[in-house]
């Protein structure tokens, strides 16, 4: 990554010109090969990203495996981590580029410089809200959840266009080997720029793959999930935020379906067959942990009162806050592995779990699972 | 939309089409979720515009000085570590970036972003350097062997 001749002895400055960069790095086989390793790394962003938004909106997700979505969530953070000195990496091999005389050639020059722009526009968008979200923070004043679904499509779309575009530089870059450095080079060679980017990405994914991969939690130093939490559990969203008081002896779970309505106490709750399970968290800013649930298998309960089964909207005592409801899928709904969860742990569901009661399922996220559960309602 | 002096190829313009149906798209949902406010309007584009220059103007002239400057200090093969290093501590300040700072933060969730980070990313990195240097100290002393083996046979 070193230049010579750059800073010569001109008395006055100027803009780089393309052939200032003589680093090795600067070539199209590293180019072309960073570039394979970051399509590889978006995709795998992409494809992970649109299954999490078919899990939170769509009208059918599978219920096994049960680490489904803890495994797609958390290669879709770890492959956005790695993205970010792949990039980098890729934006250095190819910077001299950028100073490329004539700026702009003709249309079609002009269209893709303007196509790339929004390409890497898009890509930093991605990765820095990504990042962020993760680590709840949200320095924005836009809905992070649809935005970020938003530019996804814009940034794949730009990079499919860049691919067109440079198909035939890619096909020669990768076709060519990276080859041993030229003598007398002094900057890093072509195969130390394409080591020295994986072992960067190493580095970043190890930091903070603990947050959902329980053996490296010890390791990572930048994992957002940060201790087992109250119970063995992190708090994704506390009572106290989510403005739910502990309910009182007189608080009744509603089920309601057309032409029903049941009233149960927790007493009547608890007296019902028990079931435990071991079930994650996974939640969509790509943490995870498992823990072990105790309650009544929601199908059990429709057919105790008598209710149909079918889809089952589930709403929160929360009064306010995108997921203060959540549907739960036929399929989900006649699962077993799908509770009322009363117990955490092996004890009483704390106020910030979701006491009185809160839904827990298999492959379902994490902002799914409703806390402080008032109304299992069927719809026709 | 042709970089080389070829013609496009038939597979090419099918991708570059598909790829502008797919911006469009995406465009389309951007537009239609975000508030036309000038507030929000800023905000979006703070994060989709300022990535590109900040990384032209700012990043890469910092990398270019820096990769001048540490070619000239340093002899090999230390310099490829101090790069390989460097590259690698930048990469972690960036990704620890949210978590080290995390302006306009959620109320507080036991068990989620409650650490202190810094320590845990300065050791982080205190285990990067050392292995760096490990792993160069090696090459650095295998080198200097076969030099002195290869000096021994020619005398």
């Amino acid at each position: 990554m070193t230049e010579r001749g750059e800073v010569t002895g001109r008395p006055h400055l100027r803009l780089p010109r393309e052939e200032d960069f003589r680093a090795e790095g600067h070539d199209v086989r590293v180019a072309a090969r960073l570039g394979v390793l970051l399509g590889v790394a978006f995709g795998l962003c992409f494809v992970t990203g649109v299954l999490s938004h078919v899990a939170q909106h769509g009208s059918w997700w599978p219920t096994r495996p049960v680490n489904l979505y803890r495994v797609t969530q958390g290669v879709h953070v770890l492959s956005g981590i790695a993205a970010v000195p792949l990039l980098l990496a890729k934006l250095w091999s190819v910077y001299p580029r950028l100073f490329v005389r004539p700026a702009l050639r003709s249309v079609g020059h002009a269209l893709e410089r303007a196509s790339l722009f929004v390409l890497i526009g898009a890509a930093f968008f991605q990765l820095a809200t990504g990042m962020f979200n993760s680590a709840q923070s949200y320095p924005w004043l836009f809905r992070f959840v649809p935005t970020h679904y938003a530019v996804a499509w814009v940034a794949v779309g730009a990079l499919l266009v860049h691919v067109a575009v440079k198909l035939p530089k890619i096909r020669d870059g990768l076709r060519r080997q990276v080859g041993r450095p030229a003598p007398g080079v002094s900057g890093l060679s072509r195969r130390g720029l394409l080591s020295a980017s994986g072992f960067a990405a190493l580095a970043a994914v190890v930091a903070t793959a603990g947050a959902t991969v329980p053996w490296l939690y010890r390791v990572s130093p930048l994992s957002w999930r940060a201790s087992r939490g109250p119970q063995g559990l992190p708090i994704n969203r506390s009572a106290t935020a989510a403005g739910v008081a502990r309910v009182g002896a007189d608080w009744r779970l509603a089920v309601e379906w057309p032409g029903g309505r049941r009233e149960l106490s927790r007493d009547q709750l608890a007296a019902l067959p028990q079931h435990t399970v071991r079930l994650p968290i996974a939640c969509v800013e790509g943490w995870s942990a498992s823990a072990v649930w105790t309650g009544v298998v929601v199908a059990d309960l429709l057919a105790a009162v008598g209710a149909p089964t079918g889809r089952v909207r589930v709403e929160s005592l929360e009064a306010v806050g995108t997921y203060r409801e959540s549907l739960l899928l036929p399929d989900h709904v006649q699962d077993r592995l799908t509770l009322l969860a009363l117990g955490l742990n092996g004890e009483e569901l704390s106020l910030d779990h979701g006491y009185p009661c809160r839904i827990i399922a298999a492959t379902r996220p994490g902002v799914l699972q409703t806390k402080w559960v008032a109304v299992l309602r069927v719809l026709p | 939309m042709t970089a080389g002096r070829g013609r496009p190829g038939g597979v090419r313009v099918a991708l570059a089409a598909v790829g502008a149906a797919v911006m469009g798209y995406g465009g389309w949902l951007l537009a239609r979720e975000i508030e036309w406010t000038p507030a929000v309007l800023l905000s979006v584009a703070a994060w989709l515009v300022t990535g590109p220059p900040a990384h032209d103007l700012l990043l890469a002239p910092l990398v270019a000085v820096t990769g001048v400057l540490v070619a000239r200090l340093l002899p090999r093969p230390w310099r490829t570590m101090v790069v390989v290093g460097l590259f690698a501590t930048g990469t972690l300040l960036l990704v620890g970036t949210p978590l080290l700072t995390r302006p306009s933060a959620a109320p507080p969730n036991p068990g989620l972003d409650d650490r202190d980070y810094l320590p845990g990313l300065l050791a982080y990195l205190g285990a990067v350097w050392v292995l760096l240097f490990a792993v160069t100290a090696g090459v650095a002393l295998r080198r200097r062997r076969r030099a002195r083996r290869s000096a021994q046979n020619g005398s």
